[in-house]
């Protein structure tokens, strides 16, 4: 068992002890402190507390749970000059993240056409296992999607360079050096680029069914009983591989022991630390492109059963968050402001209002961070608050975070259909594969009502409006 | 004799590999894999109907437990990338070097049910006894 000292609302500490480097921030309750499943995932933080180099503290989200390597749900800063990256703390699906689009349509405009919208974004966004995009690309354009990202999107018809400004970093890292993607990186990525992938990958018809902050509501532009479409996906093929191929060289190189393998690292520094990191922002990219892609044709989905523009339906980008990445941030430890490389596994970037990281328009709120829950109950627009710099290294939660494994989801759901359960509750529910409606069905998540009121109550982002679904796409 | 069966990972899938050596070893993770992705064992596929295609994979090691992973990957990358199932395979290890037989089935899209993204080095280590070698692999999916 982890040692924990509660040391304040839903406040835990993994207090410092051999190998730790630094101590761990828990975010979580005292429910979920008892569990053994918490427990499982904060032995891994304290893992991730041996990393070199780590800086001030390592967090744990209140959506934490078991990964591999870093618990998903976890943050960890390291030191840029003696510190390490570590592709685990990334993940395989490298920028793996959320993008909410808004319309102008209120929920009783859209109830009566769901199932045709539905089907119409099923058949036109390819969902699921194995599936393929449309978008064939040459080895010329390939590179440019790796180097350009969202704005390669734009470039090539799917979208509007407004987009752009309401995506972190504009949907698109500087510094990748192509040469350091691999030939089974670039392979894997070539067809699945605008593909949605599998898994608790979604797309969501949702509603704003409460408001908690109307003055920052209106500054987001949104409004009680509006439609928004959530999307949920990364960087696929391109970006697994890319994990794999760094996890491998580092490997090779073992420069240091630590607890789990899976965290194997480099120093920031290394030559196959500084490849690695413009081969991740290779794939944050290319997951820009593809959410930036799929934007596009769900807006065209709109278009065709409501026979007028994107534009005309006010489906807007609200804003797009990363919760897979290594991030290089100015944040204050022990008193002095210092670069450091902030790696978000299963994390959302919470930026307060002022931030130089913001949109101008949002800038005197904070960002919007966007935690999509389960298919059954809730889904969260926050905005970042000023806590979250010194207490989490400017982050929140992601998700709502698995409470049940899959195997244990599908022995639970034996017997009952889950699309009619959901179809009761007035959510209709298209997917490929049954199985995953069973391993995804909302018993198998924490409320997140439960999460956002934690990282609330502790200053790290506040509630601005509460979102219930009308529609879910699965892969 | 060997064996593999899965265990509970909240968020992705773990699976205990038993084999009475090496080669049995990744054998068993061939068979493991085509498990998770499929929903179904080998035995439960009728070959006869099937269409079939072969890869060599040929991996020089340092390190036994790296090749497993390496092993794995390379499969991951071909359901990914030429949209084939592996199911079975014929091992020879010798002087660390891994040489592989692969068989994949090619009915793909009406055999699998699940995206696996990698074989991960998570708390991996492959484990000598009297008994033969035993591991555990988290896949992310």
């Amino acid at each position: 068992m982890v040692k924990l000292k509660k040391i304040g609302n839903s406040l835990y500490e993994l207090p410092k002890e051999p190998p730790m480097l630094v101590k761990g921030i828990a975010f979580i309750d005292d429910s979920m402190a008892a569990e053994s499943e918490t427990n499982d995932a904060l032995v891994q933080l304290r893992n991730v507390a041996c990393l070199p180099g780590v800086k001030g503290f390592v967090a744990a989200m209140p959506d934490i749970h078991y990964g591999y390597g870093f618990p998903i749900g976890g943050v960890a800063a390291t030191e840029v000059e003696n510190g390490v990256i570590s592709p685990g703390g990334v993940g395989y699906d490298i920028n793996c993240g959320v993008r909410a689009i808004k319309t102008r349509f209120l929920k009783m405009d859209v109830q009566d056409r769901m199932r045709e919208l539905l089907t119409v974004l099923y058949n036109h966004i390819p969902v699921g296992v194995g599936s393929k995009g449309n978008i064939v690309l040459s080895k010329k354009e390939e590179r440019k999607v790796a180097e350009l990202g969202a704005l390669w999107a734009v470039k090539n018809g799917f979208g509007e360079e407004i987009d752009l400004d309401y995506c972190e970093d504009n949907g698109r890292f500087d510094g990748v050096d192509f040469d350091n993607v691999s030939e089974k990186a670039r392979v894997r990525g070539r067809e699945q680029l605008g593909t949605l992938g599998a898994g608790n990958h979604f797309i969501e018809i949702c509603y704003v069914a409460e408001v908690f902050q109307p003055d920052v509501a209106r500054v987001f532009n949104i409004n009680e009983g509006q439609v928004l479409v959530f999307l949920h996906t990364g960087s696929r093929g391109f970006g697994y591989q890319i994990c794999d191929d760094y996890l491998a060289q580092m490997r090779n190189k073992k420069l240091f022991e630590l607890p789990d393998p899976q965290l194997t690292s480099v120093y920031i520094g290394d030559r196959i630390g500084a490849a690695y990191l413009s081969a991740m922002k290779a794939a944050a990219n290319y997951a820009w492109a593809n959410r930036q892609i799929i934007t596009h044709l769900i807006r065209e989905s709109f278009e065709s059963v409501f026979r007028t523009s994107y534009k005309s339906l006010g489906m807007q980008v609200l804003y797009d968050v990363t919760h897979n990445i290594a991030r290089f941030e100015p944040h204050v430890v022990e008193g002095k402001e210092v670069l450091v490389c902030v790696h978000r596994k299963g994390a959302t970037r919470s930026f307060p209002e002022g931030s130089p990281d913001v949109p101008v328009s949002y800038r005197t709120v904070g960002q919007p961070v966007l935690i999509p829950g389960d298919m059954g109950r809730s889904s969260y627009i926050l905005k970042g608050e000023a806590g979250s710099m010194n207490k989490s290294f400017g982050s929140t939660c992601h998700g709502a975070g698995r409470v049940l494994s899959r195997r244990k989801a599908i022995k639970v759901a034996q017997g009952r259909n889950i699309d009619t359960e959901l179809s009761k509750k007035g959510i209709l529910v298209l997917s490929k594969s049954h199985r995953t409606l069973k391993e995804e069905m909302p018993d198998a998540y924490k409320d997140v009502s439960r999460i956002v009121q934690i990282v609330e109550d502790n200053g790290l982002a506040s509630r601005v409006a509460h979102l219930k679904p009308l529609g879910v796409i699965k892969g | 004799m060997s064996s593999y069966s899965l265990i509970d990972h909240t968020a992705d899938l773990r699976v205990v590999i038993e084999a009475e050596n090496k080669r049995e070893l990744f054998h068993e993770a061939v068979k493991a894999l085509f498990f998770m992705l499929t929903d179904k064992t080998m035995e439960e596929i009728d070959l006869r109907s099937r269409y079939i295609s072969r890869r060599v994979i040929n991996i020089a090691y340092n390190n036994i437990d790296d090749a497993l992973i390496d092993f794995l990957n390379q499969l991951v990358f071909f359901v990914d990338t030429e949209q084939i199932l592996p199911y079975d395979a014929r091992i020879q290890i010798k002087k660390n070097k891994v040489h592989s037989r692969v068989f994949f089935l090619t009915d793909y899209n009406n055999l699998l049910q699940r995206e696996i993204k990698a074989a991960t080095f998570h708390n991996f280590k492959i484990e000598e006894s009297e008994e033969g070698f035993k591991t555990a692999i988290t896949f992310d999916i």
